[in-house]
């Protein structure tokens, strides 16, 4: 009996202490005057939380449109003639800025789903591949329309140590000892077998006999080409025809062939390099004969023209420029193990 | 190791019961529009949150007086977030989690020791076929564990706390700890080599 009693007057304790408790606390918001937090505090939260998610992936797609364009312009066709070797080439064309841009972004973005409501209930590899494959999916949109060249330059510009892949492109294809040579036509030998190209490190005259005539008249003066030219003539170079254009101290400023055959100069840009003090300075370079010319477009990120080798019967063509690109970069991998041997033997 | 024990304990009165009793979700609203209703919830949930927030650590009655009246006042300013979406008793047991860790944090002291004092608990934990398990209840000794929950990894102690003690389902703790299910699991069972590695430990000794 007594046992009965004694439960029944724990429990009554019990009971009371959770009535203090509650009056306690209803004391409090009265006593402090506490009210629930308005409803729109919590849905402003949410609606920043997936805001911030949304334009994370957004400028995380813009970067998946800047890494695509990269990756497809960089000329990995040719790094046989612009770097030793294709990983000298891959770290030297790596987006880093957009690459590391989308692992910012899409870490924002899962830090902002993850704060979502119920963004705690998937696990971190589920959500960040979520945001980055939203971003892809997003950013292979934005490349389609031509976003990627624009984020590149123009959004690059702002970002400081970014290189764009024309800055990059414009460094390594000009290195005319190893006979890889980019720039403007400045001038056209009087006997059409000779061109001389203003590039960044001055201007280098270059022999065209070795190329096909159809080739060689689409040349025209203020055309814009990178030119691959592994050997040196023994001939000095032919006397300086009439000077066309504009005076060397002018700022450096190129023309771009866009789709026309012959390359002619359709636009003008001005690109934001400044020629080197030493402009015109390797003119007394040993003459260059090159074997292959590529046109050059700098308004759409030096990119080939799209209808290159295919305009006029599809494939066929492309396969003979691949064979052409092909002999002449063979041509010049030898010519270097020659020149190789015979610094060894000196 | 004993599976969903003791989830009719916890199991909510979140829908209106055949009684007529008020579901919680029904008493959040009724404290929208009355302060006064919020007493209700306090009396169905005090109990609860005492217990676990004394498992937690939290062993000195008076801060566990000030601890309760922390949770509940925090509760009360957050209503209009409850997501009804979410069970109420997961997302009040979120706030006491959060509240015991930040007295702790305050504290910046180690949490006082675990008060196991329900045998049944601590036969719940050792219904796992395991040998050791099994030994500790033969010896019927609840202060072992307790002092081995005492030293295990909060993140661990957590997991064994809410599954074995409150007798929360994986969901309801993934809500209450904010993670994923798998990730529960995973805790769940790491904490349990964990202790079992403490006890083995403990009973060489």
């Amino acid at each position: 009996m007594n046992e009965i009693m004694n439960t029944m007057n724990d429990m009554t304790k019990a009971e009371q202490h959770e009535r203090d408790i509650a009056s306690s606390v209803l004391a409090r918001i009265d006593k402090e005057a506490i009210a629930p937090t308005p409803r729109w505090h919590f849905l402003l939260h949410d609606g920043v939380v997936w805001s911030l998610g949304g334009v994370a992936v957004v400028l995380g797609a813009l970067s998946v449109a800047a890494i695509i364009f990269t990756g497809r312009y960089s000329d990995w066709e040719y790094y046989e003639a612009t770097h030793e070797n294709l990983t000298t080439f891959a770290f030297e064309v790596m987006p880093y800025t957009w690459i590391f841009a989308l692992a910012l972004f899409g870490g924002v973005a899962y830090l902002s789903i993850r704060h979502t409501k119920r963004g705690y209930r998937y696990p971190l590899p589920m959500l960040l591949l979520g945001a980055v494959g939203a971003s892809t999916v997003l950013g292979a949109g934005l490349y389609g329309v031509g976003a990627g060249p624009l984020v590149d330059e123009e959004l690059g510009r702002a970002i400081p140590l970014h290189r764009s892949l024309k800055e990059t492109k414009i460094g390594f294809w000009n290195q005319p000892e190893r006979g890889v040579i980019a720039g403007v036509v400045d001038e056209i030998g009087t006997d059409g077998q000779t061109v001389t190209l203003r590039t960044l490190r001055g201007t280098e005259t270059i022999s065209i006999s070795g190329l096909d005539s159809t080739t060689r008249e689409a040349i025209e003066v203020g055309s814009a080409l990178r030119v691959l030219a592994p050997r040196e003539v023994a001939v000095p170079p032919p006397p300086r025809p009439v000077a066309a254009g504009e005076s060397a101290d002018a700022a450096f400023s190129m023309t771009a062939p866009m789709t026309a055959e012959p390359l002619r100069a359709k636009s003008t840009e001005r690109i934001d390099l400044e020629m080197s003090d030493d402009h015109g300075g390797d003119t007394d370079r040993a003459l260059r004969e090159a074997c292959l010319i590529i046109p050059l477009d700098w308004e759409r990120g030096f990119r080939p023209r799209d209808d290159d080798g295919e305009k006029e019967d599809g494939h066929g063509k492309r396969n003979d420029d691949d064979d052409l690109r092909r002999k002449c970069l063979d041509e010049l991998r030898n010519e270097r193990k020659e020149r190789l041997k015979e610094w060894r033997a000196e | 190791m004993k599976e969903g024990g003791g989830s009719a304990r916890t199991s909510e009165r979140d829908a209106m019961d055949a009684s007529g009793i008020q579901s919680d979700v029904e008493v959040v609203q009724a404290t929208l529009a009355h302060k006064d209703s919020f007493g209700e919830l306090v009396i169905r949930y005090e109990e609860k949150f005492r217990r676990y927030i004394r498992r937690l650590g939290i062993r000195n009655e008076e801060d566990q007086d000030d601890v309760l009246q922390e949770i509940f006042i925090k509760i009360y300013r957050n209503l209009n977030g409850y997501d009804q979406s979410l069970s109420f008793s997961s997302w009040a047991y979120r706030i006491a989690h959060n509240e015991a860790v930040s007295h702790h944090r305050k504290r910046t002291v180690r949490p006082e020791g675990h008060a196991i004092d329900d045998g049944d608990e601590v036969i719940a934990l050792s219904g796992s076929g395991d040998d050791l398990m099994e030994e500790l209840a033969a010896k019927d000794d609840g202060r072992l564990l307790g002092e081995a929950l005492n030293r295990l990894d909060p993140k661990y102690r957590d997991v064994i706390v809410l599954r074995y003690f409150e007798g929360k389902e994986y969901e309801e703790i993934a809500d209450i700890l904010l993670m994923p299910v798998g990730s529960v699991a995973t805790r769940i069972f790491r904490a349990k080599a964990a202790l079992r590695g403490l006890l083995a430990r403990t009973l060489t000794v």
